[in-house]
This record gives structure tokens, sequence and C-alpha cells, in this order.
């Protein structure tokens, strides 16, 4: 079984968790340079604002209903989302990092456990913990799960399971093909000449039609409507087995700090390489190894593997990462020959935002390279990387409206009377 | 013979328990200084911990923060301070969520004449 987890409204969630009074009111978070509308709370969807809406035309709208309006304060909100993620890694071994506010797990095995409550309990403790509002779907394919999430927000329900045959038509009988994930524009169109209106209908479709129309992924995507899965989690999070970068030493190496410096130089070639290929890594693999043939000496392969919060390809986070990670691996009285950087769960760098796309309403008649700024802006790597490090340095942005960074910076931490 | 090196001490290991989950305030006042949390302050939150009576938390009450003694009566609810008239009581308990349990108050003795350069960051901000 898999679950996958989001934050609602996810940065409105955030900005409220330190503004409780606007728990209840209208608010929305402007893209970088305040231009358009990135994230609405319900009471915003409420009153009609969409997705991407230009803030200029939407001012005057926003202040008679006495809105709030943030500027993106992408520090809290990597910071609260990466508290989030290694909440939610307490409950499974295998967690996909997908969205900064949304995941995949492995449920894996459970016999014998109660599904619904256990879907409960990962939405009940996350929300306590973290401040965050999270929303939990669980079915036996990525797609089912991902489609419980969705259905499961329609209900105003914080968790759904589809554990069942019986559950599963009951949901899917409704449920607007447009909403399933995977089915862009292009799918759109050919389902609605072929009548096909809900995830029911394509369900229904003749496997043979489906892939002499869809290719290979719509046949995909209706295999796991049927619960059979072909997206696992490994399959999405390694499009390439891997990228190495390694070395064996031509003497022994013992001290930390010229192993630091193997692995530093490692880690950036590893970061060349994802650039060049257009892809980013979820995970890092940092191991160390001994002459294995010399038998008078201890041996010792030691390896690690690092989960990072965000998929990431910047020379700067991969050295920070594997050179913290060589540390927890290196041991004093050991020759070492052989040390080497390995990157995994390796996603094109555009998957998520051609995904946040791809699920984007219907009506999307908008200006597509205004959606696709904010699409970059939501989710682009460089916006993230340069936010943690702070916006002035290198950004001189219009940002009227930005909030405290109530978590990252102690000059910005909340008093209390 | 192999060299033991451990890990140096970290004292964020004896004081936040659940980085995950941990949050920071400031103390803005000295209605708790009774409960030995003074004005300015550091307040180390941890969300993860249930409070229980007699703990203390960090609670929002109409437009404030407010750090005060859990002191759940009844129906009710009183958030005590030092003195009853900084007590808060809740009557409507379903409006009201403990936003954190604070597990340390950082008390700094360095002296004033002391916090020069990079000392002026002891337990401050």
């Amino acid at each position: 079984m898999f679950a996958h987890v989001d934050i609602n409204n996810c940065y409105v969630s955030c900005e409220r968790l330190f503004r409780p009074e606007l728990e209840g009111r209208i608010v929305v978070v402007l893209s970088n340079n305040d231009g358009c509308v990135i994230a609405r709370s319900n009471e915003a969807k409420a009153i009609g604002i969409k997705m991407a809406d230009a803030e200029f035309m939407v001012r005057a709208k926003l202040a008679e209903h006495n809105a709030v309006m943030f500027s993106s304060n992408y520090a809290l909100y990597a910071d609260m989302s990466a508290r989030l993620m290694n909440n939610l890694a307490r409950y499974t071994y295998t967690l996909m990092v997908y969205s900064i506010d949304e995941a995949f797990m492995a449920l894996g095995n459970l016999a014998g456990i109660n599904l619904d409550n256990h879907a409960e309990t990962i939405s009940t403790n996350v929300k306590k913990h973290t401040g965050l509002p999270i929303t939990v779907g669980v079915g036996p394919t990525m797609s089912l799960a991902k489609l419980a999430n969705k259905a499961a927000k329609k209900q105003g329900s914080t968790f759904l399971v589809l554990d069942s045959i019986e559950r599963i038509n009951a949901v899917i009988k409704d449920f607007p093909i447009e909403d399933v994930w995977g089915v862009g524009m292009a799918y759109f169109t050919k389902l609605n000449e072929l009548g096909i209106k809900t995830a029911h209908d394509f369900r229904e479709m003749n496997p043979d039609i489906v892939r002499k129309y869809m290719t290979v992924q719509g046949w995909r995507l209706h295999q796991e409507l049927w619960g059979v899965p072909c997206n696992v989690i490994r399959d999405i999070a390694e499009r390439s087995k891997g990228i190495e970068s390694s070395q064996s030493f031509n003497t022994y190496q013992t001290e930390l700090g010229q192993l630091e410096e193997a692995v530093a130089m490692h880690a950036a070639t590893v970061a060349l390489k994802l650039r060049q290929q257009k892809s980013m890594a979820l995970n890092l693999t940092v191991y160390l190894r001994t002459n294995k043939h010399n038998v008078k000496h201890d041996q010792y392969y030691p390896s690690i593997t690092v989960k990072i919060p965000f998929a990431a390809n910047s020379s700067h986070e991969l050295t920070r990462v594997c050179v913290q990670a060589l540390r927890a691996i290196w041991q004093p009285g050991y020759n070492y020959l052989k040390t080497g950087v390995r990157a995994t769960g390796i996603i094109p760098e555009g998957e998520v935002q051609f995904n946040l796309f791809n699920n984007h309403d219907s009506k999307r008649q908008q200006n597509l390279s205004e959606l696709m700024d904010m699409l970059n802006d939501r989710y682009g790597r460089g916006t993230l990387r340069i936010a943690a490090e702070g916006f002035d340095k290198t950004w001189k942005m219009k940002q009227d409206y930005l909030s405290k960074q109530y978590t990252t910076n102690w000059q910005d931490i909340i008093t209390t009377r | 013979m192999l060299t033991h090196e451990e890990p140096e001490l970290d004292v964020s290991e004896i004081i936040v328990m659940d980085p995950d989950n941990t949050f920071y305030m400031r103390m803005g006042s000295d209605a708790m200084r009774g409960h030995c949390i003074q004005k300015d302050h550091i307040l180390v939150i941890d969300r993860s911990l249930k409070p229980v009576p007699g703990c203390i938390v960090v609670f929002y009450h109409e437009g404030d923060f407010y750090t005060r003694e859990y002191s759940p009566e009844g129906a009710r609810l009183l958030l005590k301070a030092d003195l009853p008239t900084d007590h808060i009581v809740i009557d409507e308990v379903e409006r009201w969520t403990c936003w954190g349990v604070v597990i340390v108050s950082l008390n700094p003795v360095i002296h004033p004449q002391q916090r020069v350069g990079r000392y002026a960051r002891v337990c401050a901000c």
C-alpha cells in the first residue's frame, strides 16, 4: 500500500501557524516579485481567486474582502517542509519527497493494521507536531493514493483509505478524469472526445484502446486504477540507476581532513553530472573502503545514505550534505583506500513543475509564460536555494508583504507575553 | 591500538529532544518570573509534547502569544502567571489550542559588561 501526503494550502498554512488569527480569513500568497497568486486559503478559493491571478487584477477584490496578502517567504516554507518530511519519515522506511509540499510513502505490508486508524494517526499527529494541516490518501497504487488524497479533500476529510474494490469504485465513480494524476491537457482533450468524463469511465476502457490512444504511460495509469502497481517509488525516483563519482587513493588515507576534500570533490562532480542531464537527486550515499586484500589491516566498509529534504543538484548543497555524511561514518585508525559519492533517487529537474502543471485546473487559458514563471517561483531550485541563504544578498525583488523568518532567524522569533 | 575519539559534547543534545518539532520564542514580560522565566529569555518549545497540568505552555489568545502555566479546572482553562492579574481564563476550551509546551527557558548569567563582540549573542537575540 502507498500513502500520498500533502500540506493543505501549504504556504498559507505556514503563514497561519505563526499568525493564528488568520484562521478562517481570506489569505493569499504571492509569487516572487509579488506578481501573481500562488497559494490560496479555502476562503480565497471560495470568493473565486484563482491560481496565477495577477496581483493587480485581484487587488481590489482582495481589499474589498479584507483579505491578507503575503509575499513568498521561501525560507519559512522550506524549513516547515523539511520538518514535515522528517515527521513523515518516522512512519515509513521509504519516503519519496515529491515536491515542497507532497510526498509518497510506502506503507508495505501492514498486515493486521487498521489502515483507517493508521492514516488518521499520521494526519492527526503530524498536524499537531508540525502545526501544518495535512491530508493522507492511501491506496494500493501511487495513482490511487494520490486520487484518494484529492477525494479526501473534496469530502472535507483529512484522510481517505482505498483498500477495497468497493471503496475504490465508490470514489472513482464521480472523480473527474482531469483531476487524475498524470492526465494532462493532451490526454484530457483526447479522452473528452471519447466521452470519458470520470476516472471510472477511463478505468472501464479496453486496455488496448488505452494503449493505442495514450501510449504506455496511459496504459500504466489504467493499470494503476485497477490496483495494479506500475509506478513503484523506486521507478519514479530513480530514472537512471544513479550517478557515482569515486576514486581509489594512491596511498592509504587516514585523516578526516583529506577524506573531506576528496568527498567534496566527488560531490561537486556528481552535482555537475546531475546538472548536465537536467536532473536532481533525492538521496546521497557516501562510502569508505579499506583495502580488503591487505589482511594485516583492520577492515571497515561504512556507507551512509542521506535523504535530502529537497531534490538538489547544486554543488554547494551536495558538498555540504556529503561532507556531513562522511563525518558520521569516518572512524580513526583505519587505512582507507577508496571513497565515493553516489546520487540516487534521481528525478528530472522539471518533474515537479510538470506535474503541478498537469494537475492544474482545466480552465487554464491564462497566459502560459506567466504560469510558467509562477511554477518556477514555486519550485525552482534557484529560488529555494537563494531564499535559504537570505534574499537580500542576491535578489532585489518586490516583497511588500513578507512575513518574518520565524524558524530560521533568531531576530525574527516571536515574542510572547 | 586505536585512538578513541568521541564526538564532542553538544549542548543541544540535552535541550532539544525533537528538533523537527522544536520552535523558539522570546519571553516578552516578567509575568512568569516566579516560574523562573524572565523577560528576554529564549523559550524552547516542543510541539510534540502533550500538556499536563502544571507545565508551561505557549498559547495564542485574542491576538497575542502567551507563556503561562497550564491549569485546567473542569470545563474552563486557567493559564496561570505569578500574579492573578496576569492569569488568563478561557471558558470555551474548544476555541483554545495549545501552541506548544515550553521545555526549557534559557537563562543567561553573563555580566552585561561582558556582552561584547560575539558574547552579545549568549542566549539572546
